[in-house]
């Protein structure tokens, strides 16, 4: 700073501290000399030594309630940081609103709402804007707990706000909507030092005034005047009621917006009105400055150009003169772009181009009129025929535009989670006092509609989310079953294939043996019969060669035998793994359940070296081919014989059960021996016997086990009933075979007797 | 040598008659061939003591070579032939189950004929 402007602003300092000690007399305070300091405190250039030299001087208020007195002078002095330094602000703003938190003086809740209201300026024009933000938000929701409707109205007005000065007018909308709610008895009192008004109606009026700002903004007219009416309305109802004289009224700020919004709605007749009306308030010179811009944008849509030129050149007059920000706190103080309008309507474009470079550079923080010179600067460019530069206006534009909605695209996250926060802790809304009708019923009807309109939402909601929902898990669990169904028949053939491998194995592992032999003893053989032709004639053995050659050939036989009965084996199991090819074939029943009978034996010799059964097969030779799907009913065959192999196991293992009498069996080998013991222990049995009946056959798998008790006899064909061991059986094996059976057209049966044992019996039809 | 093969896979008898082709003829060894278990014991029963050493199977259907093992240790004991297991499960478990049942010895299948000979020349 020039050491001549040191001077006057040390001058002007001197001057506030004079001032601020003539304001306290004897008789009380001289509001006269009090807001003299105040006025003089908005217009200096303050730095460090000069707040500490004011605060010192408004020290004297610090007794008891003059208290108040010492926060009034850091209100103007927060609303000169407002405009000099920005972060300063934020700082001094926070400390001050923090102090009249806790502090007991009568103006209090007063004072911290005007500091919390002066904050807003230096967060909204400065890069502060989402910290803003969340101070707001936590402010929020602290009051919000406290139940403080003073301090909601306000955050909620503040929030408001913020989301126009990014333009998310909706949001403002909503949140100013949200403020009006919280407009109650609570917030009593007229204003104090012209710190923002603490009164119902006042509010109400200055918010429902905002409300028809954002509807300007947001470019919905009609909405504008609806809500700016109704508040001017009120405003000259009340006023008039109190009998106070409405001029330089805060409550005439919403007559600007309304003559704006008559003008961008060439609803041109009663502008003059409203200007008029915003006119009484303009006793603030920045207020002045502005409503000279709209005027002049009324004149120009008149037609009334030279009245327009002098107007905006009134305008820039008063900002030069009191150096006047960009923005008041009234609105964009931006002459230039006006003036460009009155240059177009003049075709006097090159000026105009002039101008708006000029006011982009002026406004260039205010990035929604630095878009809207942006589109009319590329519109002039195209229009006076300089498409390059038209091009690279459009491409700012763009750019810009851009840069916009990204933010936009932020800030509505963050007001998201404000939202969030703020919905934890909703109270309800207290009522509004009853001497203010206009504003109870408007405020009620709209809780109640918003209310009613949420309960239906809610319920509609409800229903939708919870069929939704519904039907989700439904739609999974049936998913789910159907996966776990195809894993379970997957596993249960698995097992089967498992309780197979060990005799596959054995069975393998047999011709294979064959195979090796064979070819060993060929080779012998071979060795032995060129040993023989080696000796000379008469000593050959002629005989012992033939048979030789006969062994030889005879075992070549019988590697290509054994060869193939391993191939085969291979072959079945893959097979019996794979889906069934659902190809019907003759089938040698008999070869097929025998096949089953050894491979189940042995599978579960081989889990189980302890165990021991005999096996009796009673095959009727005149049976035949039948035509089935031999893996199928392979599948089903060895189900049962292993199903009858456990139940001889699990007796063997209980051991006190009698099983049926082996020899009382209609087997031919009943008298056997080797079957009974002469002891009378229990000898384990399974039976396999095939039966050709007059239009079908039959396979019976029977045990002399334990039998099936009763109460189970009915289950035993439903999937996942087992009585094995969790983890031993799927439950699908009798299931599966059910199915398989009924697939061909036939039955399966089951006979038992507790104690005695059972049979399983397969019938088919032979024709099928 | 009186032998009886117990085995469920006929083709035994072939591989044993090839194998066993010179000593058949010098008529050192005698093989008889049994199916099964039961059909040993009925040739047992049948021929008492003309087997003096028995190679059985242990995996057949019906009755296994272990039971066979069991029976004719307890049923000719005076003195009891040689029983010597072979099988295709070459388990410790079946072979300590064989061994506990009395079995002479135990082999394993494919039969390496060589070592079933030493054997059979020690028995």
């Amino acid at each position: 700073m020039l050491p001549v402007l040191a001077n006057a602003q040390q001058s002007r300092v001197d001057s506030i501290v004079s001032l601020i000690g003539k304001s306290k007399t004897v008789k009380g305070l001289d509001t006269v000399m009090f807001n003299a300091a105040r006025e003089l405190i908005n217009t200096a250039v303050l730095n460090d030594a000069h707040i500490t030299q004011i605060e010192k001087a408004s020290e004297i208020f610090k007794n008891g309630t003059d208290e108040d007195l010492c926060f009034v002078i850091k209100n103007s002095i927060l609303s000169n940081f407002s405009v000099t330094d920005k972060i300063k602000a934020i700082d001094y703003g926070k400390i001050n609103v923090e102090k009249l938190e806790t502090s007991k003086t009568p103006h209090a809740q007063i004072l911290r709402i005007g500091f919390l209201v002066e904050l807003r300026i230096p967060y909204r024009t400065s890069s502060k804007l989402s910290e803003g933000f969340t101070y707001f938000a936590e402010k929020l929701n602290s009051y919000k707990k406290n139940n403080d409707s003073s301090g909601l109205n306000t955050c909620y007005y503040v929030l408001a706000g913020f989301y126009r000065n990014i333009g998310l007018y909706e949001q403002s909308i909503y949140n100013i909507k949200k403020s009006i709610s919280y407009i109650d008895s609570s917030i009593i009192g007229e204003r104090f030092f012209g710190i923002e008004p603490r009164n119902t109606k006042a509010i109400w009026i200055n918010n429902s005034g905002l409300l028809c700002d954002f509807y300007l903004q947001m470019g919905d007219y009609e909405k504008a005047i609806k809500a700016g009416e109704t508040s001017l309305q009120v405003a000259l109802r009340y006023y008039n009621a109190i009998g106070k004289n409405i001029k330089g009224d805060f409550s005439l700020f919403t007559a600007r917006h309304m003559a704006n919004a008559k003008i961008s709605s060439n609803q041109l007749d009663s502008v003059d009105y409203y200007l008029k009306m915003a006119e009484l308030y303009s006793v603030n010179i920045p207020v002045k400055a502005y409503l000279l811009q709209i005027r002049s944008l009324y004149n120009i849509k008149k037609g009334e150009l030279s009245v327009a030129d002098s107007l905006l050149r009134l305008s820039w007059q008063l900002i030069n003169q009191n150096q006047l920000v960009v923005s008041a706190g009234v609105g964009i103080l931006e002459p230039d772009y006006y003036i460009a309008l009155l240059r177009i309507q003049q075709k006097r474009y090159q000026e105009a181009i002039a101008l708006l470079l000029k006011d982009i550079d002026r406004v260039r923080t205010f990035r929604p009129s630095v878009l809207r010179d942006y589109k009319l600067l590329a519109e002039l460019y195209e229009k006076t025929g300089d498409a390059v530069k038209a091009k690279e206006t459009y491409k700012s534009f763009i750019s810009l535009q851009d840069s916009i909605l990204a933010d936009q695209s932020k800030f509505r996250t963050i007001s998201f989670e404000t939202e969030q926060l703020i919905n934890d802790n909703e109270i309800s809304i207290a009522q509004l006092e009853g001497q203010n009708k206009i504003a109870s019923l408007t405020r009620n009807f709209i809780i109640g509609l918003a209310a009613l309109l949420l309960l239906l939402l809610a319920g509609i909601y409800y229903r939708f989310h919870t069929k939704k929902k519904a039907n989700q898990i439904l739609e999974k669990t049936l998913a789910d079953l159907k996966s776990t169904q195809s894993q379970l028949i997957q596993s249960e053939k698995m097992a089967s294939l498992g309780e197979l491998t060990a005799g596959i194995a054995h069975e393998i592992q047999n011709p294979l043996n064959f195979v090796n032999n064979f070819s060993e003893v060929s080779g012998e053989l071979m060795e032995e019969l060129k040993g023989e032709r080696l000796k000379v004639e008469g000593e050959r053995d002629t005989v012992l060669e033939d048979e030789l050659l006969t062994d030889i050939s005879a075992n070549l036989e019988k590697i290509n035998h054994h060869g193939k009965r391993a191939a085969d084996i291979v072959k079945g199991m893959l097979q019996h793994s794979k889906t069934s090819s659902g190809q019907k074939e003759l089938t040698d029943i008999n070869a097929l359940a025998d096949e089953y009978l050894r491979l189940a034996y042995h599978g579960l010799r081989a889990k189980d070296k302890s165990f021991n059964a005999t096996m009796k097969t009673d095959f009727d030779e005149s049976i035949g081919n039948i035509n089935i799907i031999p893996q199928d009913i392979g599948r089903v065959i060895l189900n049962l014989i292993t199903n009858a192999f456990y139940a001889l196991n699990e007796r063997q293992k209980g051991g006190s059960l009698k099983g049926r009498n082996v020899g009382s069996s209609e087997g031919q080998d009943g008298d056997d021996p080797t079957i009974r013991r002469p002891d009378g222990e229990y000898v384990p049995l399974v039976t396999v016997r095939t039966r050709k009946l007059e239009s079908k056959i039959e396979i019976s798998i029977g045990d002399n086990g334990s039998g099936i008790p009763q109460k189970i006899i009915d289950k035993i064909f439903q999937p996942f009933f087992t009585t094995k061991p969790t983890g031993q059986g799927t439950g699908l094996g009798l299931s599966l075979s059910y199915d398989i059976v009924k697939a061909h057209g036939g039955e399966l049966k089951v006979r038992t007797q507790v104690g005695e044992g059972s049979d399983f019996i397969i019938q088919l039809p032979v024709y099928s | 040598m009186n032998i009886l093969v117990v085995d469920d896979e006929q083709d035994m008898k072939i591989l044993f008659e090839q194998k066993f082709r010179k000593e058949i003829k010098e008529g050192t060894v005698i093989f008889a061939f049994a199916n099964s278990g039961e059909e040993a014991l009925e040739f047992m029963k049948n021929n008492d003591h003309e087997a003096v050493l028995i190679l059985s199977d242990i995996n057949m259907p019906g009755m296994s070579g272990l039971e066979l093992l069991r029976r004719i240790k307890i049923q000719y004991n005076a003195p009891p032939p040689i029983v010597m297991m072979i099988t295709a499960y070459g388990d410790a478990e079946n072979h300590h189950q064989a061994m506990q049942l009395g079995a002479d010895d135990f082999l394993t299948k494919p039969v390496d004929f060589i070592q079933l000979k030493a054997k059979l020349h020690i028995h």
